[in-house]
């Protein structure tokens, strides 16, 4: 057997499947620009049951990262810091919230991310924080807890003003209303025999045929109706005609008022002009009785009676 | 016949006629004394005179004198120039028109309305003579009243009497007293007029 082997070509082979294992390997774990993380941090007020290191971290269910650290913080022990890590290109903003969701019935549990409004900022890290801090939400099973507790303690002060309500006092009136109750009914029961039941029939027959005429009285009401509409409307001319005689009238009594007027001042004149007719009439008067008074003491001085004229000053 | 008859009867007229000494008339003057009122409450209203009211021995020209209290005569040679009511109603209009007290003053003649009418009693307007005739004095009693002519209701009223001495007991004299009583009342009538209107 020819055993001819070359030594040389096989060291080549080897050196090139060396080179190709390396260069898998090396494309294998080479990180990618894609898979560029970024750290965040999560303080969860709550149980972290079920979550472990590497524990996915999960966008609207799409996995975008992973749980790098779990341990209390340092800070507050009633929390649980959780360190993770995710991928830069998912959208963190500060709307962004983190809730404990189980996976399943594994017990396993993951932590998914909610984003609100899309319009919010960029979360970054504040003042005196490594890491931005992503807000947590309470989970399904602390939710649950909350409410399970706050129905417990409800349900614990119910029974309690429950057996207030239920003391022997109450009992007793319970009993005495019960029992009156009973009584009542036993009453109504007799009151509603034959007789009256019959009579409430009747009374149901009666209202049947009044609402019956009701409705036959119904088209009539709406013909009278109608009916006053028009002389509404016959009245309202009515009231206009009246209206306008009315205004007539005054204008008529305005006139008069003037004319009336005008002759109360010339009835005024008038009589104004005959008193001062009387008063000179009574002057007269008085002097013809002073001339008849003169005629009776001497009634031949009419006709002899001379009276000397008084010369003026200067005459003879 | 005829003219001899005509010619009989005016001898017997003539021959029968008494002649009497000539008649002096007087007037009734109120002697102006002006007082113009600057304060008056009737600046802003108008007054109407009514005509006098008088007793029948006034409403002539006959001057009539008392002897003794309630003997009555009249002079047969002094009358009044004009009966003394119509005098006495001219002077007051005259006289309330020179004060000014009211805005406007009118008679009783006139045909314009007014706020007020002022309305005049003459009681006494006489010369009086003592029982022997040697002494006289001459008496003045009237009674004014302030009418609202708005409502008709007197407002105020005034009464003024007053009487004073003549110097001779004859009619010359009493004219002149009277005048001068009169002049005086005016003035008592003047002031109580500035201050009675509302």
């Amino acid at each position: 057997m020819n055993n001819k082997v070359n030594y040389t070509m096989i060291g080549i082979i080897v050196l090139i499947g060396l080179a190709l294992i390396s260069g898998f390997t090396y494309w294998m774990l080479k990180p990618s620009s894609d898979a560029a993380t970024q750290k965040y941090l999560i303080y969860f007020n709550e149980s972290v049951l079920g979550l472990n290191i590497d524990a996915p971290v999960k966008y609207r269910g799409i996995s975008v990262g992973k749980v790098t650290r779990l341990r209390i913080n340092p800070k507050n022990t009633e929390q649980v810091e959780v360190t993770v890590d995710i991928l830069k290109t998912t959208p963190i903003k500060e709307n962004t919230v983190a809730k404990l969701t189980a996976q399943g019935i594994t017990g396993l549990t993951y932590i998914n991310l909610t984003q609100g409004k899309n319009d919010a900022p960029p979360l970054t890290a504040k003042a005196g924080q490594k890491y931005p801090v992503i807000k947590t939400v309470p989970s399904f099973f602390a939710h649950f807890e909350q409410s399970l507790g706050d129905v417990s303690t409800q349900l614990v002060g119910t029974l309690y003003k429950t057996q207030q309500l239920l003391n022997t006092k109450n009992q007793k009136q319970i009993a005495l209303l019960l029992q009156r109750t009973a009584q009542m009914m036993d009453k109504l029961n007799r009151v509603l025999d034959n007789r009256t039941v019959t009579h409430f029939h009747s009374s149901l027959k009666n209202i049947d045929e009044l609402s019956y005429k009701l409705d036959t009285l119904v088209p009539n009401i709406n013909r009278l109706v109608n009916k006053s509409v028009d002389w509404e409307v016959k009245i309202n001319r009515s009231f206009d005609a009246i209206k306008g005689t009315y205004f007539s009238m005054d204008k008529t009594m305005k006139g008069m008022a003037t004319s009336f007027s005008n002759s109360a001042v010339t009835f005024e004149k008038m009589a104004n002009t005959m008193n001062n007719t009387m008063l000179e009439s009574q002057n007269v008067m008085s002097d013809l009785q002073n001339t008849l008074d003169d005629f009776n003491h001497n009634p031949s001085a009419v006709l002899y009676k001379k009276t000397a004229n008084k010369p003026a000053p200067g005459e003879k | 016949m005829r003219y001899i008859l005509a010619i009989l009867l005016v001898a017997v007229f003539v021959g029968c006629t008494t002649t009497y000494p000539p008649v002096t008339e007087y007037r009734i003057e109120a002697l102006p004394k002006r007082v113009n009122f600057k304060q008056s409450s009737c600046k802003a209203h108008s007054l109407k005179v009514s005509q006098v009211f008088v007793k029948s021995a006034l409403m002539s020209k006959k001057m009539k004198y008392v002897v003794n209290a309630y003997e009555e005569y009249a002079y047969n040679q002094s009358e009044w120039a004009e009966d003394p009511n119509k005098a006495i109603t001219d002077v007051l209009v005259s006289d309330l028109e020179q004060t000014g007290i009211f805005d406007t003053v009118t008679s009783y003649k006139s045909f314009s309305s007014s706020d007020y009418t002022l309305e005049c009693r003459i009681a006494d307007f006489t010369q009086y003579f003592t029982e022997n005739e040697k002494h006289s004095f001459v008496k003045i009693a009237m009674t004014f009243t302030l009418i609202d002519n708005k409502t008709a209701k007197v407002i105020a009223t005034k009464t003024i009497q007053d009487k004073m001495d003549t110097k001779q007991a004859d009619a010359k004299s009493g004219v002149v007293a009277l005048n001068r009583l009169l002049q005086k009342s005016l003035v008592s009538l003047n002031s109580w007029l500035a201050g009675s209107c509302r």
